[in-house]
């Protein structure tokens, strides 16, 4: 009996049309805006594992975001170190900013913690304005060099298979977290803080981890950025942009492993699609009616529809991948 | 001694909930800490395990001064707890629920989970045998990869204990385990007690059931307006006049 799993057959052709995206489409504005999608993904992704999985909130990640960027940038044009340097930089500094940003979600939660990060944010923003013979300030930084590999700069599609490459690993290494006693300790800490705490989990060192790879994740972005931009303003760094980053992750979903990714690829194509279709005037406000209905009719993100539709009625409650597997293991061993 | 207490108060704003109470658990015994309500028997249970701070005072386990640890240490070195409303981590399965208390016994790092080793995987077997093996001594082995919402009042009580042993501990605080049990989990309930303590695992535990306390303690502490106004069997404290005035007023004595 032969039965064809469509399911499986839809999912390799998605994964094939990924792959050799930059082949089909020859528009290179819109492999730039692919390439910006992969950054956000990687950004947001690092969001959804902070609030989804570890219970925190931040309104501050263009803070982070800022911060990889203008490392990368400075140590590679003004000091002319390599852009892998710059990158290890932008993502240290970034680590070391919310390493500090972790200290007051052990006191705070929800509304004074995202003032905080709000607060966050904006530091780093009047920062990039006024600390001009680093960053440029309002005019702006110039000549950032290319990646490149040996002779070859990177064109959109190096950027594109680059980008998509990392954004995997970065899904694969939070996905493992999630699924082992880390990201088990996580989700018990944000069912109950106090139940947790007396299990034996230090969950203020759990929020530090959380801040710290959320933070890291924002850093890489930011510094991978100002490579494919070549040129940095303060303008993508502003509070809107952190507010973004959360929509990404919200309406990707926030209990879900590729949440960032498919909510970092929506709203990074939907204004720019609807601002070329006549919408000028209107595709913020689209996007943003958007992103209202998304939250209110599916809380759980687009990720989960689109999880469900492909595997249909989920059989097990666990969380985690790895006890299924290994209950799997157990039961068909006993028969 | 494997518990003391050395004039431990605690002070909520203007409320002396524990007032200089002293207060020893010999190892190897099940100790009840008795009193109406409001007594402060909670406010005593929650500054051994760390969940609140003293005001003043000490908390001395195996000897070792306790009082300033958090509570995530405090359950590392040998103090599990149950709570009076029962806490468990809802949107975790039965069997997750276990393993969360299973965490200080992994020894791998943060490179075995990114880069998924062998190692990592068969400390995740063995830990998962240890918590099924433990689920199944407290009767909950079918109920397994439930989730706790699913499961009888009983039967959530029971995890809630499966849990706290899954930290392997050394002292057993219980809050009220028999509080609104039927009669059969009850029974269930004492027996399970019972089966620890021949396992030499040492209790403290507060409870309001007479029946509970006459079958499974040895010595017995009694709370009033947080202090302790007497200590001894059972026996002697069904006798006590202190302690009946303290339950039914004055005018009964």
């Amino acid at each position: 009996m032969r039965v064809v799993n469509w399911k499986k057959i839809l999912l390799i052709i998605a994964l094939a049309l990924v792959v050799v995206y930059p082949f089909l489409d020859k528009n290179d504005y819109r492999l730039y805006l692919a390439n910006r999608a992969l950054i956000h993904s990687i950004l947001a992704s690092g969001l959804v594992f902070l609030t989804g999985f570890a219970g925190q909130i931040s309104l501050g990640q263009a803070g982070f975001y800022a911060i990889g960027a203008y490392t990368s940038a400075y140590i590679t044009t003004r000091l002319g170190m390599p852009i892998i340097l710059g990158i290890v930089c932008g993502i240290l500094l970034s680590l070391g900013a919310g390493l500090i940003l972790s200290i007051p979600s052990f006191k705070l939660k929800a509304f004074f913690l995202s003032l905080v990060t709000i607060a966050f944010g904006q530091i780093v923003y009047v920062l990039i304005l006024n600390l001009q013979s680093i960053t440029g300030g309002p005019y702006g930084f110039f000549g950032i060099p290319p990646m490149k590999v040996g002779q070859y700069y990177f064109d959109n599609k190096g950027y594109y298979y680059t980008f998509l490459i990392i954004l995997v690993l970065v899904i694969l290494i939070i996905y493992r977290i999630k699924n082992s006693y880390l990201g088990r300790s996580m989700f018990a800490i944000n069912d109950d803080v106090i139940a947790a705490e007396v299990c034996g989990i230090n969950s203020k060192q759990s929020k530090i981890f959380a801040f710290a790879l959320s933070a890291s994740l924002a850093g890489l972005a930011g510094s991978l950025y100002a490579h494919l931009a070549g040129f940095l303003s303060p303008e993508p760094f502003t509070f809107f942009e952190s507010s973004n980053f959360v929509a990404m992750a919200v309406v990707g979903g926030l209990r879900n492993i590729l949440g960032g990714t498919i909510g970092g690829v929506i709203l990074t194509f939907l204004p720019e699609f609807l601002r070329f279709r006549g919408w000028e005037n209107y595709y913020l406000i689209v996007t943003s009616l958007t992103v209202v209905l998304v939250v209110v009719f599916m809380p759980n993100g687009l990720g989960n529809i689109i999880f469900k539709l492909f595997r249909g009625k989920t059989h097990s409650h666990a969380i985690h991948k790895e006890i299924t597997t290994l209950r799997k293991e157990k039961e068909g061993g006993t028969k | 001694m494997i518990l003391q207490a050395k004039n431990l108060t605690k002070v909520f704003g203007g409320v002396i909930a524990n007032k200089e109470i002293n207060l020893n658990v010999e190892e190897g015994t099940v100790t009840a800490l008795i009193g109406p309500n409001g007594s402060g028997k909670t406010t005593f249970i929650n500054q051994v395990s760390g969940v609140l701070k003293p005001t003043s005072g000490q908390i001395l386990f195996k000897d070792k001064d306790i009082t300033s640890l958090e509570a995530h240490d405090i359950s590392r070195i040998g103090i599990a707890r149950t709570f009076q409303k029962i806490r468990l981590f809802e949107k975790l399965t039965v069997i997750e629920n276990v393993l969360v208390a299973r965490r200080k016994f992994f020894k791998c790092g943060f490179l075995d989970i990114v880069f998924h080793t062998k190692r990592l995987k068969n400390e995740e077997k063995e830990q998962l045998d240890i918590a099924l093996n433990l689920l199944q001594r407290l009767g909950l082995a079918d109920e397994a990869w439930k989730m706790p919402g699913e499961l009888p009042y009983g039967k959530r009580r029971a995890l809630e204990i499966a849990r706290a042993l899954a930290l392997e501990p050394k002292l057993l605080l219980l809050d009220e385990p028999a509080a609104g049990m039927t009669r059969n989990e009850f029974a269930s309930i004492i027996d399970i007690i019972q089966k620890l303590k021949e396992q030499g695992i040492t209790m403290l535990l507060v409870e309001h059931t007479m029946a509970f306390i006459r079958e499974t303690s040895d010595k017995v502490y009694v709370l009033n307006f947080g202090e302790v106004i007497a200590e001894g069997t059972f026996e002697e404290m069904e006798h006590d006049p202190a302690v009946v005035a303290a339950y039914l007023g004055e005018e009964s004595v």
